[in-house]
């Protein structure tokens, strides 16, 4: 690089612009090289790839009908390709299944890894393909093919290059040499002018420009320069002859100050003027320059830092700065201290930086600052509100005791109306009073005022008026102190002295009446304890108290007899299992701490009580949690009543009431038999006497008919009334039978309307029957008949005009009704609840008239009920009854 | 029954497995006149086997497995070639000796591609001629028979068969 460097510009100008064309060419031939090599093998690969596939074709009928011989013929046909070195065939199983070599090249043996893709590698190019027809696999074609032919094409390509370098590079040379002029000439132009110009120091030449390009520029730019450079020389000179006249004005201004103003550099002060002397009493300008400014100064600052340590940092800062100002303390030359303020600029004098420092004595000017700041800080810090305003009452100053009593902020204040804390809550004509004897000699008195929050407190205010030194008033002061602390307290006092004595009074009366209730209170325990006792110890029933153990506490009178104690005290500690047999005992004890544990009491549970003398006493009890008075169970209570004598009662009705059934059912039986053998010898009375009227044995008189009549009459009756005793007999005993069959309704009614039509000739009304259809059932005929046959007869029995009805209907749900409705007597309402009872007529008072068993209700009811049904009856007084029964259509044994 | 026939070592089954297979081989190299409606892909492709049978149930096994034509194959087998409507190949067995030239003239215009294993059956009309040579199945095509009957074989086939000419020169 060196040595390109110090070339000529002609020689670097040819060599980059050849070098450069050079580079460039080669470059653009080693890419199309490149490329061109790329593209030839390429081309190679695709034509194997076309001879592998028709190789392949043409082998898909051999390798599918495992012709060895044609597949060998086919793979010789590429002999005629000098490139394709070897190539087999493999079959579907990678087998290999004909296979060729070049006569002139080695055997190889095949690859049998087939995963390889197709591509160039050890000096040759394989390729694989597979062997498809119609989608079906049979096997892959491989062909391995040299490439020489690569080889050669990149010797080629290389000569083609160095002839092509060669041949470019005398044309570029040539050319190249005599364009480097357009560049070098003007440059070489420029350097002669500005080495003309730098011997003759003439800045008044210039060069003469050619052209815009860069170089035309360049020529500007020098022109420019030179021009420049030519302006300068005539300035400089201006300015020296300026700044002497402006040293000789600073010098007048320096002396004649009446600051002390000094010069100083890093070490000492160089220079001073007069009243530098005067400040620091020196008499010569020699005694005070060669001095640091640490001996004009005491060892230490107030702040306490070393003074010339300070003195050289702040010499520093003005240097870093340009200026400082700072207040400093100085020592006069008679050791007098004093406070100054020092004023540090830097200034060039003969290109040398120096400090100038001026000093200003602020002694006086100091005395006053503290002094007013004394005052300030001192009403500030005072603890009473403190306000000065202007002669028009508005805000000029607060102190800090002001703005926190008030609970405002300074600048809510400052120049606002006093009148912001006391208008409007105070009486105007005292406000407006305030002021006048505030001029005059002072204002005193109670105010009201109110904060910023709007509370308002009593204050106690006194003002007085400041004055300007010739007497004219300038402010008003203002000093307030908060006094509702004093109010309250006094009024406190004041209440409190007013209240005593009520409370003294209060309290007494309060006490008296507290002590009256406490001896009202256990008079009345008294009394309960002495209610209690009595209760306790009074009533028949035992009484009893136990801990949580199940011990007695406490029993009372009764059960201390029932034990055969002589006191209460002997139970104590004792449980059910002294006193009791073992069974009673524990269960007692179980019952109790059941209690205990879940507290549910038993009641009026009756017990089996066992004695150890093996008697036996019945009692109904019942027991209760025992609860302390805050609620915690402590134990078990309990009452228990003998009921032996009961028990006993109770069991002995039990036992008559079981024999009195037992009579009744053997009466039953007794009767049902009795009645059978009743009937026998009536049946005989009946028969013969029955003959005797018809004359059979003879004939007789009038009078011997009528009696025989009655006695006929009267045995019938009597049988009636025993057959009905039979029924109902056999149905009390359990005897009767239900023999169900399948009638007709119409049949029986016909039946029973024939049997009674004998009765009602003798009377004026109608016996009618309707039905409306014809209606089977399936019941007991016999019971039926004599179901109906009762209510019918009993009907005509009872009625003596109007009309007997028997109506009968299928009700829908599956039952039969029959109703027999009549215009007779009637039956009073008192009366119906006795109908169907035993022995049972309406008027006994009138059995005589109207002839019955009174059974037949009684029977019937029976009967329906164990057929399954009911009986009913309906009634009015004097106009008629109607008697319906309701039996089921189709009788099962389970209706009964 | 089991018997070596001259110049060869294969067995029967062996030989007749050989032929099954090639039915299907050579189909496959076949393009059928007509082809997109006469190998419907909906229907079965049907091989009929016509006089005795020399397959036994050979081809039944072949053909459970493997398709022809990418058809489902069907065998039936027919004594008379009346009796034989409608069917893709027809093997005829040795015993038509005598009735090949009428089994021929109903197939020509049918689009039944004809097989048969008897020497002198291909110069005779018969399509396809399968023989067995080197322990390999070999076979003869009677290439104007073919495109006579619009039937067209693959240029790939052709090379490794026998091509007949047939007598009387059609």
């Amino acid at each position: 690089m060196k040595i390109f460097q110090n070339l000529s510009i002609k020689n670097k100008l040819v060599g980059i612009i050849l070098s450069t064309s050079i580079l460039a060419v080669i470059l653009g031939l080693l890419i199309y090289g490149i490329l061109d090599i790329i593209n030839f093998k390429e081309e190679m690969k695709n034509n194997a790839i076309l001879n592998a596939r028709l190789v392949g074709e043409y082998s898909v009928a051999p390798l599918d009908f495992e012709y060895q011989d044609e597949a060998e013929e086919i793979l010789l046909k590429l002999d005629a390709l000098p490139d394709v070195l070897n190539a087999c065939i493999y079959d579907k199983d990678n087998q290999i299944f004909a296979s060729f070599n070049r006569s002139n090249e080695v055997e190889i043996s095949f690859p049998t890894d087939l995963q390889r893709e197709t591509e160039f590698y050890e000096g040759y190019l394989h390729i694989f393909h597979p062997i498809i027809y119609k989608n079906e696999n049979y096997g892959t074609a491989y062909l391995r093919i040299s490439t020489t032919a690569i080889d050669d094409k990149i010797v080629n390509n290389l000569i083609i290059f160095v002839i092509l370098i060669i041949a470019l590079f005398f044309p570029v040379f040539l050319l190249a040499t005599r364009l480097q002029r357009i560049i070098s000439f003007p440059v070489l132009k420029l350097a002669d002018v500005t080495k003309e110009i730098s011997e003759k120091r003439d800045y008044s030449l210039r060069v003469e420009p050619f052209g815009t390009d860069e170089i035309g520029i360049l020529y500007n730019r020098f022109n420019k320069m030179f021009e420049n450079i030519q302006l300068r020389e005539s300035e400089r000179d201006g300015a020296i002859k300026a700044l002497k006249e402006s040293e000789e004005k600073f010098r007048k201004i320096f002396e004649s100050s009446h600051d002390a103003m000094m010069l100083l550099d890093e070490n000492e002060f160089i220079d001073c003027n007069n009243a530098t002397l005067r400040v620091f009493g020196c008499n010569t300008r020699d005694e005070f320059c060669g001095k640091h400014p640490r001996e004009v100064s005491p060892p230490l600052q107030p702040d306490g830092k070393d003074s010339k340590q300070a003195a050289d940092e702040q010499i520093a800062v003005s240097f870093r700065e340009g200026s400082n100002f700072f207040e400093w303390t100085h020592r006069r030359i008679n050791g007098e201290d004093f406070p100054a303020e020092v004023l540090l600029t830097t200034i060039e004098i003969e290109g040398r930086t120096i400090v100038q420092a001026t000093v200003r004595d602020i002694t006086a000017r100091k005395k006053a600052e503290e002094e007013i700041n004394f005052l300030a800080h001192t009403i500030r810090s005072i603890s009473e509100c403190i306000s000065i305003t202007d002669l028009d009452n508005n805000i000029m100053f607060i102190n800090d005791a002001f703005l926190k009593t008030y609970g405002y902020e300074k600048h809510e204040l400052i120049g606002k109306n006093i009148d912001i804390v006391r208008k409007e809550i105070n009486p105007q004509e005292i406000l407006e009073k305030i002021k006048p004897s505030s001029l005059k000699d002072g204002w005193q008195g109670e105010l009201l005022n109110k904060r910023k929050d709007g509370s308002q407190f009593p204050i106690f205010l006194s003002t007085s008026v400041v004055r300007d030194e010739k007497g004219k008033p300038i402010a008003l002061v203002g000093i307030a102190t908060d006094i509702s602390e004093r109010r309250l307290i006094e009024d406190e006092l004041r209440k409190h002295r007013e209240h005593l004595e009520d409370l003294v009074k209060e309290r007494t009366s309060k006490l008296e009446e507290a002590i009256e209730k406490q001896i009202e209170t256990s008079r009345e325990l008294v009394k309960e304890q002495y209610l209690m006792n009595l209760l306790m110890d009074s009533i028949p029933d035992n009484i009893y108290f136990k801990d949580c153990e199940s011990k007695f506490i406490k029993i009372n009178n009764a059960t201390i007899t029932k034990f055969g104690l002589s006191s209460d005290k002997d139970i104590l500690g004792k449980t059910d299992y002294d006193l009791f047999g073992e069974e009673h005992a524990r269960d007692a004890f179980e019952d109790e701490q059941r209690i205990i544990k879940t507290r549910n009491p038993v009641r009026n549970k009756v017990e089996k009580e066992d004695w150890p003398d093996g008697s036996i006493t019945w009692v109904v009890t019942s027991k209760m949690p025992l609860k302390d008075e805050n609620g915690n169970i402590s134990g078990t209570f309990g009452i228990t009543r003998d009921i032996t004598e009961i028990k006993r009662a109770e069991l002995a009705l039990k036992e008559a009431k079981e024999k009195a059934e037992e009579a009744d059912r053997m009466k039953s039986v007794f009767l049902a038999n009795m009645s059978h053998e009743l009937r026998t010898p009536l049946n005989s009375i009946i028969g013969f006497t029955g003959m005797i009227l018809m004359g059979m044995v003879g004939d007789i008189t009038k009078e011997q008919n009528k009696q025989l009549t009655m006695v006929k009459n009267s045995a019938q009756h009597l049988l009636n009334l025993i057959n009905d005793i039979l029924d109902i007999s056999k149905i009390e005993a359990g005897k009767t039978v239900i023999l169900p069959e399948e009638f007709n309704i119409n049949d029986v009614v016909q039946e029973v309307m024939e049997t009674v039509t004998p009765l009602v000739s003798k009377k004026e009304f109608d016996l009618v029957g309707e039905i409306s259809e014809k209606i089977k059932i399936f019941s007991d005929r016999k019971r039926v008949k004599q179901i109906l046959m009762n209510l019918v007869s009993n009907a005509v029995k009872f009625t003596d005009r109007g009309s007997v009805k028997i109506e009968s209907k299928v009700l829908k749900n599956k039952n039969l009704e029959v109703r027999v409705i009549d215009t007779g007597l009637g039956i009073q309402k008192k009366d119906i609840s006795k109908l169907f009872n035993f022995f049972q007529q309406v008027d006994m008072s009138s059995t005589k008239k109207h002839e019955g068993t009174g059974l037949g209700l009684y029977l019937s009811k029976k009967l329906v009920t164990m057929l399954g049904g009911d009986i009913t009856v309906k009634s009015e007084y004097g106009k008629g009854s109607e008697f319906a029964f309701i039996i089921p259509l189709n009788y099962k044994e389970e209706n009964k | 029954m089991f018997f070596i026939t001259p110049g060869s070592v294969l067995g029967q089954v062996e030989e007749y497995k050989m032929k099954a297979v090639a039915i299907e081989k050579i189909s496959k190299f076949i393009e059928w006149p007509n082809e997109s409606e006469t190998l419907d892909t909906t229907k079965e492709f049907i091989i009929s086997v016509i006089g005795e049978n020399p397959f036994g149930n050979l081809l039944e096994e072949i053909y459970k497995e493997y398709n022809i034509k990418n058809l489902k194959a069907k065998i039936e087998y027919v004594s008379d070639i009346s009796e034989n409507s409608k069917c893709h190949l027809l093997f005829i067995s040795e015993s038509e000796n005598k009735r090949l030239e009428e089994i021929i003239s109903y197939t020509k215009n049918r689009a039944i591609l004809t097989m048969s294993e008897t020497d002198g059956f291909a110069s005779r009309g018969v399509l396809i001629n399968l023989f067995i040579s080197g322990n390999k199945i070999r076979f003869e095509i009677n290439e104007t028979g073919m495109d006579a009957a619009g039937f067209k074989v693959s240029y790939l086939i052709l090379r490794i068969a026998k091509i007949i000419y047939p007598l009387g020169g059609e």
